[in-house]
């Protein structure tokens, strides 16, 4: 999941990535300032955005005004020092999912992302099963066939991916946007690798049983729709 | 001592007025009364006065004119109290006496004569009392004529008494006691209730007022017209509320501000620990935690000090004490504290010989003032700048302080928000300069209670130019 943090207190902002990457496995892109969070947000295809409300150059309900009336449905949780009843209201009245007031609690700021990412992909169940694998994506513990697996932090990001979008065809573009923030590497065949590695731990037999190749679409995982 | 009510002050005004024109009134009616009462009495006399004068000119003899005088005077024993008494001048007896005189007080009518008699053929008037027996005195209207008769001077006095004159006006003495009294009871009754109808514009006033609260304030109120003269008043009281609501706007924004402020640094403080505990980490990485915690909690400090003398500022009284205070000694060694920071940054400060200058107020606030100014200079300057530090005498009694950096790249919309709590011009709340936005807002805070003012000019040709004018004695 790639999460896009837009937040003027640079320390805060590095925490709040720190904490996403580290506890929810999520490729976090961070916007200092008003103006490049928007450009950001147009940009690339986010699951969530952490929105600062007052923030140098573009306010924080400005951009998301913007990119509510452009249409992108992008989960918005806004994390704000306002904290009148009134700030709430015309915070969730101006297109955002959630609103949460500084000081935070880390875990329940993390416990929130992961809620919104859920319902954006209409999976209220944190617990998602294909087949014989289950994968919990609120404790990140992976099962298959009644064992648990633990995989590296990208392999399990991958799968999360693939698992919550199970039934529909994924392609290589997709994997790559959302899974990897904008300072990270883009090697062509680094999807391939994880694809492998993550068929090598589930997926043994021939052929694939849970994560099939769509000749020159992408992958899909489960029933083919 | 409590006030009295406006109810009751109109109600005693009612009255009292209602009073005091009955009052005059009876009075006056009195008066009149008394006066026609005593006239017609004095219209007999002079009837009875005529009567017997006529008969000593008919000639008739003494006992006809005995006979007439009787007859004149009628039944003394009917009707008033009258008496005559006719005597020769220079005479001690009488030629003829009736009615009272012959009662055993006589002497007392006579003794009343008044001092000055009445010319020949002229008749006089006046009042008197006499005893009609042992315990009654009476009051009494006589007429003193003298005539001259067979070469003789004549004496008539004619007296009646004026008692029921003087019972009637009893009588309708009381009568206007009651009525007086009921009247003005009556007004006092009915006076309230008058009050209260008057008075009704300011209830009305007060009941819409009564519904205004801290959250109303600038709301129409229903548009009730105010009677005329209270349209002064309200409009005064909408002028009040108006600048009520624009301090309370303030103080909310303010508050908002404050409480933004105070949370941010908590957030970094608490994601920072929260952070750092997520798993095990090196003992770099924890040292390199402690000390940003302890950078974050220095920030909210700083913030907490500056909050609370701003907040010290507007609460107080103007200094109590101003002590007479060197402004040059000051500024020096304000200037001294800065240098080594200065030095360390590559900047410089000057500050030129200044002129002596005393001036009254509170040193430690006027150190505050300058300090605030010097440390934004070295904060939002240029890199290796030259701040000068300039004192001058200025007109109108006024201690001139410039403050100058090279900088000058103040856009002209900030300049207007610069002494505005927490108003930065770089809106990013950046670590790099660290400033809480409050250093401008105190030193105006104190300009001002020195009866003084900061201006601020900035263009990239000449630099900023901070200019404090205090009045100096």
């Amino acid at each position: 999941m790639r999460v896009l943090i837009v937040e003027d207190e640079v320390r805060l902002a590095r925490n709040v990535a720190k904490a996403l990457e580290e506890t929810a496995s999520f490729a976090v892109d961070i916007a200092a300032d008003g103006e490049d969070g928007l450009h950001q947000a147009l940009s690339n295809p986010y699951d969530l955005i952490v929105l600062d409300l007052m923030l140098p150059k573009v306010s924080g309900l400005d951009i998301l005004a913007r990119l509510r009336r452009e249409g992108n449905r992008v989960p918005v949780l806004i994390l704000t020092a306002r904290d009148t009843t009134d700030d709430i209201i015309k915070g969730l009245n101006t297109g955002s999912d959630d609103y949460l007031i500084k000081p935070f609690d880390m875990g329940e700021l993390i416990a929130r992302c992961q809620a919104l990412i859920r319902r954006h992909y209409d999976r209220p169940d944190p617990v998602v099963s294909v087949g014989e694998l289950s994968v919990d994506t609120a404790s990140r513990m992976v099962t298959f066939r009644d064992r648990s697996v633990s995989l590296p932090a990208m392999e399990y990001r991958l799968l999360e991916y693939l698992v919550l979008r199970a039934g529909q065809i994924v392609t290589k573009e997709e994997i790559i946007e959302h899974l990897y923030d904008f300072n990270a590497e883009n090697f062509s065949n680094v999807v391939e690798v994880y694809i492998s590695a993550l068929r090598k731990k589930l997926d043994p037999g021939s052929p694939h049983q849970l994560i099939h190749t769509v000749r020159g679409q992408g992958y899909l995982v489960g029933e083919t729709p | 001592m409590k006030p009295m009510s406006i109810k009751l002050r109109l109600s005693l005004l009612v009255s009292l007025l209602t009073l005091a024109v009955i009052l005059m009134l009876s009075i006056i009616v009195y008066v009149e009364i008394k006066e026609s009462l005593l006239r017609s009495v004095d219209t007999i006399l002079r009837t009875t006065g005529n009567a017997i004068v006529a008969s000593f000119e008919e000639g008739d003899s003494w006992e006809e004119r005995e006979n007439d005088f009787r007859s004149v005077m009628g039944n003394p024993n009917t009707g008033d109290f009258a008496w005559c008494r006719i005597w020769l001048e220079g005479s001690e007896k009488d030629m003829f006496s009736s009615g009272l005189l012959n009662y055993p007080h006589r002497s007392s009518l006579l003794e009343r004569l008044p001092e000055e008699e009445p010319e020949v053929g002229q008749t006089s008037l006046f009042s008197t009392t006499a005893m009609i027996d042992q315990h009654d005195e009476y009051p009494f209207r006589v007429l003193w004529t003298r005539r001259i008769e067979a070469q003789q001077i004549i004496n008539v006095l004619v007296g009646r008494s004026s008692h029921h004159v003087h019972h009637e006006l009893v009588e309708f003495y009381q009568l206007l006691l009651v009525v007086g009294a009921s009247l003005t009871a009556l007004a006092f009754l009915v006076a309230p209730i008058l009050a209260s109808w008057g008075l009704r514009p300011i209830a009305q006033a007060s009941a819409q007022l009564r519904k205004i609260t801290h959250k109303s304030l600038k709301q129409d109120r229903e548009d009730h017209e105010p009677a005329p003269e209270l349209k002064p008043f309200v409009a005064a009281l909408d002028d009040m509320l108006a600048r009520l609501d624009k301090a309370m706007r303030q103080q909310e924004q303010f508050i908002a501000d404050a409480a933004h402020e105070l949370r941010t640094p908590v957030a970094i403080v608490k994601s920072t620990l929260q952070t750092i505990r997520l798993q095990h980490r090196s003992a770099s990485e924890y040292e390199e935690s402690i000390e940003e915690t302890l950078q974050d909690i220095g920030r909210l400090e700083r913030l907490i000090a500056q909050l609370l003398s701003l907040a010290k500022l507007e609460g107080a009284d103007n200094p109590s004490e101003p002590a007479e205070i060197r402004l040059d000694a000051l500024l020096g060694e304000t200037v001294e504290t800065f240098q080594a920071r200065a030095a360390q940054q590559g900047n410089r400060i000057l500050f030129p010989d200044p002129p002596v200058t005393r001036l009254r107020g509170d040193e430690d606030q006027l150190r505050r003032l300058f300090s605030n100014l010097i440390d934004n200079a070295l904060r939002h300057g240029p890199a290796k700048d030259t701040i000068r530090v300039k004192l001058e005498h200025g007109t109108d009694h006024q201690a001139c302080v410039s403050i100058h950096d090279e900088g000058g790249q103040i856009p002209a919309e900030a300049l207007a928000h610069l002494f505005d709590r927490f108003y930065r011009v770089d809106p990013s709340r950046a670590q790099t300069t660290g400033g809480s936005g409050l250093g401008l807002a105190i030193a105006r805070e104190i300009a001002r209670r020195h009866r003084g003012e900061i201006d601020v000019t900035s263009n990239p040709e000449t630099g900023t130019n901070v200019m404090v004018r205090l009045p100096r004695t």
